[in-house]
């Protein structure tokens, strides 16, 4: 049976779950009961999920398999960090996990998705402009919407959307030419009008994420080279100049360039995660005996640091392989499908994990400034675990509808 | 069809192609990261540690009881009580000011120093931060920083703080033959304890005496007549022991007239007399014979202006060696006046390399260090620093020394029974009237156990009279243990 098949190891995610739950259960010096229910809760709920993909025939179990381990040791860091967050972070994840069998069935079933590039469009930005009026401030950013207690980051969705509609575009680029305009110029103005509505609620971490898929899927998907490069010098420009205009940019720069000139203010949080980096070593503290617990939003944006601090560098690095790992498969994916629809989303998701991880990532440990925006499968928040599982169902389904593998 | 077949594989082989440029665009993206966290962890984790902003280290520090700082006898200089309900201690100093500028302070508001801050690390028991060394303690429950044994004598310590009074100043003592610093005292002084230092700390930071310098490792004055000892020993190497001077009194560079002190002239006299009364004429004559260079030669010999050695920060003596002095200049280097500025601590070594035969010890002020279990974990062995003269010269020297207390100018430094080796000076400050005096010396002349320098800040009278019995006390206390 596919549970213990050594080729996949789900044994491993079993084994982490085991000994992080356990090690949980003695936090504190208190003999804690309920961690070992829930380590049993997260095991269940994962081992069923991957016995019901290889069941349906999930093609690349592997992807399934990735997830689960980052998810594995997110949840347990949250758990470590505050039982709250790591409460409702599994009833999130029983909502993803379900999500993800939809996503995956409704892209597998239905054959109308390469049709209505527009409506992706239509949609991500409506749920923008939604955001301004309806929306939340959190976090310096306006971007939450709340339906009483129920609350979700449209520019997750907004995120895969526009990978869907810039898939339409390569697919089928005479739709977007308009008159003697060419789809080129046409896509680039579209896309800009999203970020553009996306600035406005300072995502600044979303918006240069799209930007760098953007321009990543026209270099792939052969876009005219003065097209491409005219986006780069656009984008060039609008960076430099944010950072001569925007404060907000120009602090975090500043913060970026020395966090140590203002340790008790603007650069606490950028310290804090240093401090706890720093404190980890090569091997860390062990779970529960550093004091993560320093560093503001660690549960969120930070939680990277959180991981060094306990797991230890090496801990860390054995992250960035799982993501990049996962991002190999996605690509590996992309190339095995024939539809030019299909392969362009598949590309497009893989380099969004992969820019997403190495934003958020080098910004925790200041390689490059920081913008707030979540670790997939890691960081706590249920719209960002929800979009994550279902951009890897996209994955899945891609990989395995029959008529697009070669 | 076939053409257009192949157009399309083309393609599709190209985006193949630039696929794989793209994972391995993130594949090094990635590589960054590692790469960052790496040089993280190898060349700044030790500084981000050791943060004053890192909780990590007082929560830590707040669950290990802080070590002891006991001197060479044992006796208890500073410890900490733990409150168990609160889960907070408190850092008891039993002799208050008298060890501030040496024992220093621990306060979460304004930091630690001086030991306190040189051996945090051990006291905190803070030598591993990832846990896994130390899950005895762990285990076992309470824990406890390691103690700090210094070469101080408490005894001597005292006896230095009572005779100072409140006069400001400093005062250093050596062993000659070990580098064991015997003596540090700073005045004036403030308590040490969290509390006070809350309540006047703003009062402290606007006192013009300036409390926070600690005047005997970090105070820097000219060092006047002192200084002539040096000059002595380049004289002596340059066989100059026989010469004459004639000291009428005065001695004139361009325009420029120098005295001796008093006004007073000696007339003919040898270089011992000449350094016995300290007459400025005479060492100025003799610095002309021997030249600037010679002379700053000697300065390098005994280290003037170099990084000290030593477990508390010690300032630099002031001097530029490459500046060529102008003759008048160079005339007040002679009588250590002028474009030099000294630290107490540079002068106690000085006169412990002579009377340790020419041989200065690297100075040190922490003996051992111990774990809570008893183990010792650092331990100091005496080691020489540098030859900074011949024994021979050195043996003159302290004969002409022995001079200057049996019938010079320190004769208030002399004991009972034992040999006392020294030299007074005064040293002209902004303040006209009320200079600075020294005194420097060390006893048993034959076989001496300890050198001292002492600083008596604007006292305005002589070393003679103000310094030297300081010395003398110190030498009686020490002799007599």
């Amino acid at each position: 049976m596919g549970l213990f098949n050594t080729k996949r190891p789900i044994i491993m995610i079993i084994l982490i779950n085991i000994l992080g739950y356990a090690l949980l259960s003695f936090f504190g010096h208190n003999y804690d009961t309920d961690m070992l229910y829930v380590g049993l809760a997260v095991i269940g709920m994962l081992c069923f999920s991957y016995i019901l993909t290889s069941k349906f025939g999930v093609q690349d179990g592997y992807i399934f398999l990735i997830v689960a381990m980052l998810f594995s040791i997110g949840e347990i860091m949250l758990y470590r960090i505050d039982s709250f967050y790591g409460h409702r972070q599994l009833r999130w994840l029983a909502v993803s996990l379900l999500c993800f069998f939809v996503v995956y069935f409704v892209i597998m079933k239905f054959n109308f998705w390469s049709k209505i590039g527009y409506a992706y469009y239509i949609f991500a930005v409506a749920l923008l402009v939604a955001t301004i009026f309806l929306g939340t401030t959190r976090g310096g950013a306006k971007n939450w919407i709340f339906f009483g207690n129920f609350g979700f980051q449209p520019s997750e969705i907004a995120k895969l959307l526009v990978v869907f509609f810039l898939a339409d575009r390569f697919n089928r680029p005479e739709k977007y030419r308009i008159s003697n305009i060419g789809e080129g110029v046409v896509t680039s103005a579209l896309v800009y009008i999203l970020i553009g509505v996306m600035l406005l609620q300072r995502e600044w971490g979303t918006s240069i994420l799209i930007f760098l898929v953007f321009i990543s899927l026209m270099y792939i998907f052969g876009e005219k080279k003065r097209i491409i490069f005219g986006n780069l010098f656009l984008g060039c420009v609008v960076c430099i100049l944010g950072a001569l205009i925007v404060p907000h940019i120009k602090v975090r720069i500043d913060v970026w360039l020395d966090p140590w000139a203002d340790m008790t203010g603007k650069g606490y949080q950028i310290t804090q995660s240093l401090f706890a980096i720093g404190s980890g070593g090569f091997f860390g503290s062990g779970i529960g005996l550093g004091s993560p617990e320093y560093i503001p939003e660690v549960h969120s944006d930070f939680i990277f640091s959180a991981i060094c601090e306990e797991f230890g560098i090496l801990g860390g690095v054995a992250v960035i392989m799982l993501y990049f790992l996962l991002v190999y498969r996605g690509i590996r994916i992309s190339m095995k499908v024939n539809n030019i629809f299909y392969r362009c989303i598949a590309a497009g998701v893989s380099i969004l994990f992969g820019f997403q991880t190495f934003i958020i990532l080098g910004g925790v440990i200041k390689l490059i400034p920081l913008t707030g925006i979540t670790l997939p499968f890691i960081s706590y928040g249920g719209s960002s675990l929800l979009i994550s599982f279902a951009a890897v169902a996209v994955l899945e389904a891609i990989a395995n509808r029959n008529e697009t593998v070669r | 069809m076939k053409k257009s077949q192949l157009d399309k594989n083309g393609s599709i082989y190209k985006e193949e192609t630039r696929l794989i440029v793209l994972l391995c665009i993130v594949g090094l993206l990635f590589l960054c990261l590692v790469g960052y966290l790496t040089y993280i962890e190898v060349f700044s984790k030790e500084e981000f540690i050791n943060n004053a902003f890192n909780q990590r280290q007082w929560k830590q520090e707040e669950n290990t009881l802080r070590g002891d700082i006991v001197d060479r006898d044992g006796v208890i200089l500073a410890y900490s009580t733990m409150n168990y309900d609160e889960k907070t201690q408190t850092r008891e100093y039993p002799y208050n000011k008298l060890y501030t500028h040496l024992v220093g302070y621990t306060s979460k508001i304004y930091g630690k120093s001086q030991i306190e801050l040189a051996y945090n690390k051990q006291l905190a028991g803070l030598t591993d931060l990832t846990g896994l060394s130390d899950l005895t303690e762990q285990i076992s429950g309470n824990k406890k920083g390691d103690t700090v044994t210094l070469t101080i004598s408490n005894k001597l310590q005292n006896a230095a703080s009572k005779v100072m009074g409140n006069r400001n100043g400093a005062v250093v003592a050596i062993q000659p033959k070990t580098g064991e610093v015997l003596c540090m005292l700073s005045n004036p002084s403030f308590s040490p304890d969290s509390q006070s230092l809350q309540e006047k700390w703003s009062l402290l930071n606007d006192d013009e005496t300036s409390p926070f310098v600690a005047r005997a490792t970090n105070g820097l004055y000219a060092p006047g007549s002192i200084f002539k000892t040096i000059l002595l020993c380049a004289a002596l190497d340059n066989e100059l022991e026989n010469i004459e001077i004639d000291d009428n009194g005065e001695y004139t560079v361009g325009n420029k007239t120098f005295t001796n002190s008093g006004q007073k002239a000696f007339g003919r006299i040898s270089l011992e007399e000449s350094y016995a009364v300290s007459s400025n004429v005479a060492f100025m004559q003799t610095g002309d014979i021997l030249g600037q260079e010679t002379v700053k030669n000697y300065m390098k010999k005994f280290k003037i202006a170099d990084k000290i050695p030593f477990e508390l920060t010690v300032a630099k003596s002031r001097f530029d060696y490459d500046e060529t002095l102008n003759k008048a200049d160079f005339a007040q280097l002679c009588i250590g006046q002028g474009k030099l500025l000294v630290t107490p601590f540079q002068m106690a070594l000085m006169v412990s390399g002579i009377a340790n035969n020419g041989i200065l010890q690297k100075p040190y002020i922490v003996s051992k260090v111990t774990s809570s279990l008893g183990i010792a974990v650092e331990s100091t062995k005496p080691q020489i620093w540098d030859r900074i003269v011949s024994a021979s010269t050195a043996a003159k020297v302290t004969e002409y020394m022995t001079t200057v207390v049996d019938s010079g100018t320190g004769y208030n430094a002399k004991i009972n029974g034992i040999k006392v080796a020294g030299k007074t000076g005064t040293a002209e400050n902004e303040v006209e009237g009320k200079e600075h005096t020294w005194f420097v010396g060390f006893a048993p002349a034959d076989d001496p156990t300890i050198a001292v320098a002492v600083i008596c800040e604007y006292s305005g009278n002589t070393g003679g009279s103000d310094c030297a019995p300081v010395a003398a006390q110190l030498f009686k206390t020490w002799l007599n243990n």
